[in-house]
């Protein structure tokens, strides 16, 4: 790959809590514009750490080690910035936001990330397109903000919001988990379009090969108790799946 | 002259810290004006009328606050949707009395605004006829240097149902004083109260459900953001008079503290001169989660955006009920020059 470098992750090191219970230890991860990496990895091993990380969270502290969005060290940036920048987090476990519908919080989204104001006309044409894209019905749009959502249609919205906000970076945490088959299918169509239609580069964050269905895999990341102990191309996906993580856990 | 008036005195007295019994207002009599309180009524929902054949309810302020409402009521039949705004501009009170008629649906909003130092007194009764429904939303938007007391009081008949939504947003001091009876069998009362309050405003709430008929159903919500050095108490009373089989009540509150100077006192009490009923109560007191203003934040909202925007959404379950858009921009520009 010759793609240029948008994220380059060095030697990080992160904490989490009081205890700075040690999580992610030498993380190193290059991905190119336009690529799509897989990580994987046990229960607990630290994948959302390193979403949540990438990502801003101020609950994960970085301990040593940066992180470098398009050449620019984000390492200090708060979330909101880093979101200006182009990145996206679709949560393992996206939050309810009483009182404020996904409608009118997507288009305040998109008017803090592009600095412009949107008009209704233009945002309204943007929202129907990701709807029809991952087949979602417009009626959730006018709820509040994922309240009473189910487990599959939060992780919908996320894709929604993917969509409409058309970041550089999107990462996805186990978006596919809480999902039906068919909905997967669905889902993996509309990060494709991301992927096409915006040239996106994607993180991937998963335990289902089903979701990588419509996409071509750059890379596969194997994360076992922070340590990314293995990295190889779309055949190791394959791999994993038969054999599971045995392998590098046993010993 | 000036006097000393004691207020919002809970009916048990049995708290030994000071100042959760009640509270004292000093109040220059001579300075309350007629014509420093204009009622402007809008929509033809609401007229004029004679007299009330029947007893008047009691209100929850107490009996000094009484004292002070010499003035004549204006008694009025609610037949459908109106308006009502209540201007200050200097000491006054204004007393009314709003009979909804047997079985008409209607909604009441009332706008209090303007402003009074020394004391803004808005004295409401209604009264629910049988089968009667009411909705009055009630916002209070007073001057920052206002004394603003608000006794509401309502009495209900039988399968009436009486819903108050109220935005609490102005004055410098205020107090609410709401009782609500419900006299007759099957009667219903529903209660959502917000307020936001920053600088060294202070709210002091009592609202009073009092079930004295069979089957009757209360449920009192009261919730808020308190910034800076903000004071709040909420005195919440479920009074459940013998022979009020099979009621219910319920309160609650949702407080959120912006502050670490803010003074937040609760103070809930269900009173059971009957046993068949049942009373709940219930607070949520905290500050928003971290995990809502981070995942606002990963939506490129900053921190204090993501506060108003989490604020902002709490008052739209209120404002949202607004159909005059005006009154509703007004509102939020408020809300919005409170938390920037
Ligand atoms: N906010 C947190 N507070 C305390 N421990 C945490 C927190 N987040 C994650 N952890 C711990 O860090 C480890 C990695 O968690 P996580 O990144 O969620 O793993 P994965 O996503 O791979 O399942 C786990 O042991 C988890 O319990
Ligand atoms: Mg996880």
């Amino acid at each position: 790959m010759t793609n240029e470098i948008i994220l380059e992750i060095k030697d990080l090191c992160t904490t989490v809590g009081e205890e700075k219970t040690p999580i992610l230890r030498n993380v190193d991860l290059t991905v190119g514009r336009g690529e799509t990496h897989i990580i994987m990895g046990p229960n607990g091993a630290g994948k959302s750490t390193l979403g949540f990380t990438v990502m801003g969270n101020p609950a994960y502290e970085i301990e040593s080690g940066k992180i470098f969005f398009e050449g620019e060290d984000i390492t200090d940036l708060s979330a909101d910035k880093r979101a200006v920048k182009g990145i996206f987090l679709s949560f393992q476990n996206p939050i309810e936001v009483p009182g404020i519908s996904m409608r009118s919080f997507l288009k305040s989204s998109l008017q803090q990330i592009t600095g412009k104001r949107i008009k209704y006309s233009e945002f309204n044409k943007t929202l129907e397109e990701a709807l029809s894209l991952i087949n979602m019905d417009p009626s959730y749009v006018d709820r509040d903000v994922n309240v009473g959502f189910s487990g599959g249609e939060k992780k919908k919205a996320e894709i929604l919001q993917l969509l409409v906000l058309r970041p550089k970076l999107a990462i996805l945490d186990e978006t596919d988990s809480g999902l039906d088959v068919d909905a997967v299918r669905t889902v993996s169509q509309g990060i494709r379009a991301y992927k096409e239609r915006y040239g996106g580069t994607l993180i991937i964050i998963t335990h289902n090969a089903a979701i990588l269905e419509a996409l071509d895999v750059d890379k596969t990341h194997v994360l076992v108790k922070g340590k990314i102990v293995e990295t190889g191309g779309a055949d190791l996906t394959d791999e994993i799946n038969r054999n599971g993580f045995e392998k590098y856990t046993d010993g | 002259m000036t006097d000393v008036y004691n207020i919002n005195t809970s009916p048990a007295l049995t708290f030994a810290k000071l100042g959760m019994n009640g509270d004292r207002i000093s109040v220059n009599t001579s300075l309350i004006k007629k014509e420093n309180v204009e009622q402007y009524i809008f929509g033809n929902g609401i007229t004029d009328t004679d007299d009330i054949d029947e007893a008047l309810p009691g209100g929850a302020a107490g009996q000094d606050i009484d004292r002070l409402l010499s003035t004549e009521s204006r008694i009025m039949t609610v037949k459908g949707n109106a308006g009502i705004t209540i201007s200050f501009s200097g000491s006054g009170v204004i007393r009314r009395v709003l009979k909804v008629a047997r079985g008409v649906e209607a909604e009441v909003v009332e706008v209090v605004k303007g402003k009074a130092p020394d004391i803004a007194l808005n004295s409401t009764s209604y009264i629910l006829e049988k089968n009667a429904r009411l909705k009055l939303i009630r916002i209070q938007m007073l001057d920052k240097d206002t004394l603003y007391v608000d006794d509401l009081r309502a009495k209900l008949h039988e399968d009436s149902y009486l819903e108050v939504v109220r935005l609490d947003l102005g004055s410098k001091r205020s107090y609410i004083a709401s009782k609500v009876s419900l006299e007759g069998k099957n009667s219903e009362y529903k209660a959502h109260g917000d307020y936001l309050l920053n600088g060294s405003q202070r709210l002091d709430i009592n609202m009073i459900a009092e079930h004295i008929a069979p089957d009757t159903v209360s449920d009192m919500r009261c919730d808020g953001v308190l910034l800076d050095s903000a004071s709040k108490i909420f005195r919440g009373v479920l009074d459940f008079k013998s022979g009020c089989k099979g009621a219910k009540g319920a309160e609650n509150e949702d407080v959120i503290l912006l502050s670490e100077d803010v003074d937040n006192q609760s103070l809930p009490m269900i009173l059971c001169g009957e046993e068949d009923v049942e009373g709940n109560h219930g607070a949520s007191v905290g500050k928003i989660s971290d995990e809502i203003i981070y995942y606002l934040m990963t939506r490129g909202f900053d921190e204090e955006a993501a506060v108003r925007l989490i604020i902002r959404s709490k008052f739209n379950n209120i404002t949202s009920q607004l159909k005059n858009s005006d009154l509703r921009d007004v509102i939020n520009r408020q809300i919005d020059g409170v938390l920037s």
